[in-house]
């Protein structure tokens, strides 16, 4: 069942790589560069997962989080964060703001897929 | 952007440096926990030195130097956190940590990059000694597939936000005016970080400065304008300040590099199974920081070879009475402008007996000249090249430097190294060294019309010596000129010799200095005689008992004087300022000279007497000049010696002239000159022109003075006369061709030079006339009987080795001085006889001990007509024999 | 919160930091990049800085060059940079925001614009 996603990321690569990898398993996907943009999206749209960078301008992932949380149809949407390599606090930042699960960067289109799996089992 | 790798190779140089100061803080705090003396701000400054390290390499992109940082990072902030107590097997591995990092910074120093060590042992044990005794972080276990869920960890599934779980929260603090966070950019700002190559370039500008100011100053020296002679006056005050200032913004406490040291001298220690502790006095004492970089490698060495060889290990010590724990103290303090450092340990000393044997052994000495050497000067053959004194090489002070490496190095920068030492108590280093070497007094000289420079840390004192003093206090030895300084023999080298590239024979320098000395007085003797006999002549003219043609009277060639001047006055001095005064002056009196004779011809006796009036006034300007140039010659026979120390030898510069002291500025040779060893550099004088400055080291050597003093030995020649052993110091000598005979030294009063035209006939005696007494000569050869027939000698100067007893001298004529040895000699009695009193076997070759008793009662009976000799020969010849 | 203004202009630092401290900032200043990173390098990881303000000219090391120097270090991957510039040069403030600066804020910076700017950044208050 296609899903609908949302990549936050202020790098245009890994937004054109994640958008990619999503579309090619069959889900809609938007693009938005920073925190901010995707609050302002999300105030009007629904999705059904967030993939957000955590370092951004503007507004980062941790606080686009907590503001999501905030929203009344956010409450369970999963979030999931990019994070780099062994940066524990961001985790426990990221846990405590209310993020459902962390990938980290660079990551795979595989590994992508199967965090998909995971969250949305057929 | 160029800019920008011009800005990382400038943060990596500042990384560099802050790494290498930190790591060396790292060390201390390390060490002190493990003394036991570690404060609770120990963990935050170790953590301090290895967050930053992190920081900025992470900042530069040094991921490798980063992670490894991190590792420890990780320890320290565990153990700063009170998670982890501190070990020895903690401080081991942190002191590996610190050499690692220490490692990685080297590499990145000399070749850009990071290396490719790997310390993913190290670190393990790092990361072990984090696991085993903190408190496992409650932290997500490392998912491999590179992501996780929250929902997967242990614990509480709360996804919602929790105020106090706010990661910023806890960090809030109110703006408060004293802070400490608002403080900080007042201290920051008091101190700066100076490149370094920026402050050798405000060096050089302030050398030109003081180059330009030194210019200034004379030209202004000779200017009548009061103004720029004030001006002139405060530029030079500020240019001083400015100059001391720039150095002292260059100058470094010593203690930055002795920081190493409490972490050396552990690990030595620990290495070689000692207990050493290290006492550091006077780590304010501040140097230029290229002498600083100079020193640091010749004092680790010094300091590991302190442990290495000084210190015994405890049981030893314990043994000879001693504490156990071995003491090595620096010392570092200034005086005369120079900086001493002292490094002493209260170890085993130095064991003159085995340094000696292994000289021996070594072949860098004899025995003879072991034998005679100074405790002093035994202690310093450590500084040999080649020579070790450790029974087994060890890995600690290794083979790769010795200690004359240290010493060349000390040497280089104008140091001196010392050493003192007493069995089983202890060692001392003493270095000097100069504060700066950029700028340097010196002393400004003259030789063959040229300026030179001698920095003044080389000089130990000037002798001045008259004429006169010259002609007695300088002899030749072995062909060598030398002083005789307060009874030692002071090695003399001529400068203008030396530099001319002559080598120096025996009848060098000194030998016509002494004549020609000798022959000025009489010089001008014959030409105020010659003066005042025509004064006489020119009074028999105005009287009338004599005549004289007017041309006669004109001219100023023909006279007595005038032919003086002409022929050996000018030819000779004709460049002294005095002696073309005397010319005018000369001219001017027979101006009225003519006059005189004019007035006589005309018969105007009473203008005659006034004009001769005027002639004798102006003669006696004529004397005046006389004795003007005489004592400015006299004074150009003087002779300069400048006492220098070299290579811990002494040794004498003779010089034309001595002109001042003065700051010069050391500026570098062109390579053309880098290979004369006898300049260290050149600066420029306050008139602009270039003056060299020598190095005094090098021109010892090139004189070979110093090899040829060790060598012969012959700064102890007296000292071993006075020793109670079987050794006898004795002169060689030929008498004529091939006849090789030997004298007791003592036995000698003098050698001197005499040119054959000097010999006199007294009876059938020859004599010269010497220091006011007549000196009867007599020709060895003729009255010995050697195997080999001998021929008269011919040789002018002849070579005389004066003999003195109860007041009365003899000279003895022989062909050549050959050498002073010292040697123990068995004298075979079956050649005596015939002024011979027997042969031995000396330097391989036999040769004959010559009786002088003897040959002067056949030579010169007159000599013992009041008195008999003392005997069948002199005590020093009974000791041989 | 702690914040770091990094400014060359005494003036400057002064201003920006009356503004800051009522907002509740404790508040460090630097005089240029290189101080910066250094002020932040030596900084006590504990107690991080939460943002910094940061000019564009400055000597030894610029404001872009202290951009990219800060986000090279992964540890400093939270401090929030807003670039305080009078130049409206867009390649100027894209290099910045490229090199990891989170926004930027236009001079004459007042009360206003600079409360607005820090609380897109995510500073509430």
């Amino acid at each position: 069942m296609p899903k609908k996603i949302i990549t936050v990321d202020d790098a245009m690569t890994m937004r054109k790589m994640i958008s990619f990898t999503l579309k090619e398993a069959g889900h809609e996907v938007i693009e938005a560069a920073d925190g901010a943009i995707a609050l302002n999206l999300l105030r009007n749209q629904a999705v059904d997962l967030v993939i957000s960078d955590v370092n951004m301008p503007n507004m980062d992932g941790i606080t686009l989080t907590r503001r999501l949380r905030e929203l009344p149809n956010f409450k369970t949407v999963p979030i999931i964060l990019l994070t780099t390599e062994s940066a524990p606090e961001v985790k426990s930042q990221g846990k405590a703001a209310g993020a459902t699960g962390w990938i980290v960067k660079p990551f795979k289109p595989e590994q992508l897929v199967a965090l998909l799996q995971r969250l949305f089992p057929v | 952007m160029a800019n920008n790798d011009a800005l990382q190779q400038q943060l990596i140089k500042d990384l560099l440096v802050e790494s290498a100061e930190g790591l060396d803080r790292f060390d201390r705090e390390i060490l002190a926990i493990e003394k036991g003396e570690g404060t609770t701000e120990t963990p935050n400054i170790v953590f301090r030195v290895i967050h930053t390290i992190k920081g900025t390499s992470g900042c530069l992109g040094l991921n490798k130097i980063e992670s490894v940082a991190h590792v420890g990072e990780n320890l320290l902030s565990a153990w700063r956190d009170g998670k982890v107590e501190v070990s020895p097997e903690m401080t081991t591995a942190l002191f590996a940590y610190s050499d690692a990092l220490r490692e990685m910074l080297r590499c990145l120093e000399t070749t850009g990059a990071e290396g490719s060590a790997d310390y993913s042992d190290l670190l393990q044990q790092l990361q072990d000694l984090l696991d085993t005794t903190a408190t496992p972080a409650p932290e997500a276990p490392a998912a491999p597939a590179g992501f996780g869920l929250f929902e997967d960890e242990p614990g509480t599934n709360v996804p919602a936000p929790q105020p106090d779980a706010e990661p910023v929260a806890k960090t809030v603090a109110p703006a408060e005016s004293d802070s400490p966070a608002s403080k900080a950019p007042s201290a920051a700002a008091s101190a700066i970080r100076v490149d370094v190559g920026q402050l050798d370039k405000l060096m050089n500008l302030v050398g030109e400065l003081v180059l330009a100011r030194n210019q200034i100053v004379q030209y202004s020296g000779q200017a009548k304008d009061s103004a720029l002679i004030a001006a002139s006056q405060r530029l030079n005050i500020i240019t001083t300040e400015l100059q001391e200032s720039v150095m002292k913004t260059r100058m470094q406490p010593i203690g930055n590099i002795w920081s190493k040291f409490p972490r050396v001298v552990r690990d030595v220690a620990h290495e070689l199974g000692k207990d050493v502790q290290l006492v550091m006095e006077g780590q304010e004492t501040e140097l230029d920081r290229t002498i600083i970089e100079a020193i640091k490698d010749p004092l680790t060495h010094i300091v590991r070879n302190s442990i290495d060889h000084g210190i015994e290990k405890p049981e030893a010590r314990a043994a000879a009475g001693k504490k156990s724990q071995g003491n090595l103290v620096l010392r570092a303090f200034h005086e005369g402008g120079q900086v001493n450092i002292e490094i002493s340990d209260d170890g085993r000393g130095i064991d003159i007996g085995r340094i000696k044997q292994k000289a021996i052994e070594k072949g860098i000495a004899n025995h003879d000249q072991i034998s005679r050497m100074s405790d002093r000067e035994a202690f310093n053959l450590i500084f040999l090249p080649g020579f070790s004194t450790a029974e087994k090489v060890t890995n600690v002070s290794g083979r790769g430097v010795g200690m004359d490496v240290v010493k060349t190095n000390i040497e280089r920068i104008g140091g001196s190294v010392d050493i003192l030492s007493e069995n089983g108590k202890g060692t001392t280093l003493k270095i000097k060294i100069p504060l700066t070497l950029a700028i340097i007094p010196a002393l400004i000289v003259t030789s063959g019309g040229e300026r030179f420079a001698i920095p003044q840390v080389s000089l130990l004192e000037l002798v001045r010596l008259e004429a006169e003093q010259a002609r007695k206090g300088i002899e030749t030895v072995y062909g060598a000129p030398v002083y005789r300084l307060r009874g030692q023999l002071l090695p003399l080298v001529f400068l203008n010799q030396t530099l001319a590239g002559t080598s120096r024979e025996r009848a060098g320098g000194s030998g016509f200095m002494q004549q020609q000395a000798h022959d000025t007085g009489d010089l001008f003797l014959k030409a105020r005689e010659a003066h005042r006999n025509w004064l006489r002549k020119l009074r028999q003219v105005l009287e009338g008992t004599q005549t004289m043609t007017l041309e006669e009277a004109g001219s100023h060639t023909l006279c007595a004087l005038g032919k003086w001047i002409y022929a050996d006055g000018l030819k000779k001095f004709g460049a002294v300022p005095e002696m073309q005064a005397l010319e005018k002056v000369h001219q001017h009196f027979h101006d009225a000279v003519k006059e005189v004779v004019a007035q006589k011809i005309s018969e105007n006796p009473v203008k005659a007497e006034a004009a001769f009036k005027r002639a004798t006034n102006i003669s006696r300007d004529v004397f005046n000049c006389l004795t003007n140039a005489e004592k400015r010659i006299v004074e150009n026979q003087n002779i300069n010696i400048i006492v220098l120390q070299a290579d811990g030898r002494q040794f004498g510069l003779v010089v034309d002239g001595i002109n001042d002291t003065e700051e010069i500025v050391v500026k570098p040779l062109g390579k053309q000159l880098k290979a004369i060893t006898c300049f260290a550099g050149a600066t420029i004088m306050g008139d602009g022109k270039v003056a060299l400055i020598l190095d005094v080291l090098g021109l010892a050597q090139h004189a070979k003075v110093i090899s040829e003093v060790r060598d012969h030995a012959l700064l102890d020649k007296e000292e071993s006369a006075t020793r109670i052993d079987n050794r006898q110091t004795l002169l060689l000598f030929d008498a004529g061709a091939g006849s090789r005979m030997a004298l007791p030294l003592s036995l000698v009063a003098r050698l001197e030079e005499f040119p054959r035209a000097k010999v006199e006939n007294s009876g059938t005696q020859e004599v010269v006339q010497y220091r006011g007494q007549i000196l009867p000569l007599i020709q060895v050869s003729k009255y010995v009987t050697t195997t080999r027939p001998s021929e008269p000698i011919c040789s002018d100067p002849m070579q005389v080795v004066v003999y003195s007893e109860q007041g009365r001298s003899v000279g003895l004529v022989v062909s050549k001085i050959n050498d002073i040895v010292q040697e123990t000699v068995t004298v075979k009695r079956e050649a005596a006889g015939n002024g011979i009193l027997g042969s031995a076997v000396i330097q391989n070759k036999v040769t004959d001990l010559v009786d002088i008793p003897a040959i002067i009662r056949v030579a010169a009976p007159a000599f013992y007509e009041n008195h008999s000799p003392a005997a069948d020969s002199t005590p020093e010849m009974q000791a041989i024999l | 919160m702690k914040m770091l203004i990094v400014d060359d202009s005494k003036a400057m630092r002064t201003f920006l930091s009356s503004l800051a401290q009522p907002m509740h900032f404790a508040v460090t200043e630097a005089a240029d990049g290189r101080d910066a990173l250094d002020t932040m390098i030596k900084n006590d990881p504990r107690e991080p800085y939460n943002i910094a303000l940061v000019d564009w000219d400055m000597p030894r090391m610029n404001g872009l060059e202290f951009v990219q120097h800060i986000r090279r270090n992964r540890d400093f991957n939270e401090v929030k940079i807003l670039m305080v510039t009078t130049s409206n040069s867009i390649e100027r403030i894209s290099q910045a925001l490229e090199a990891g600066a989170n926004d930027f804020l236009m001079k004459p910076v007042t009360k206003d614009n600079l409360a607005e700017k820090l609380q897109i950044l995510g500073f509430e208050e």
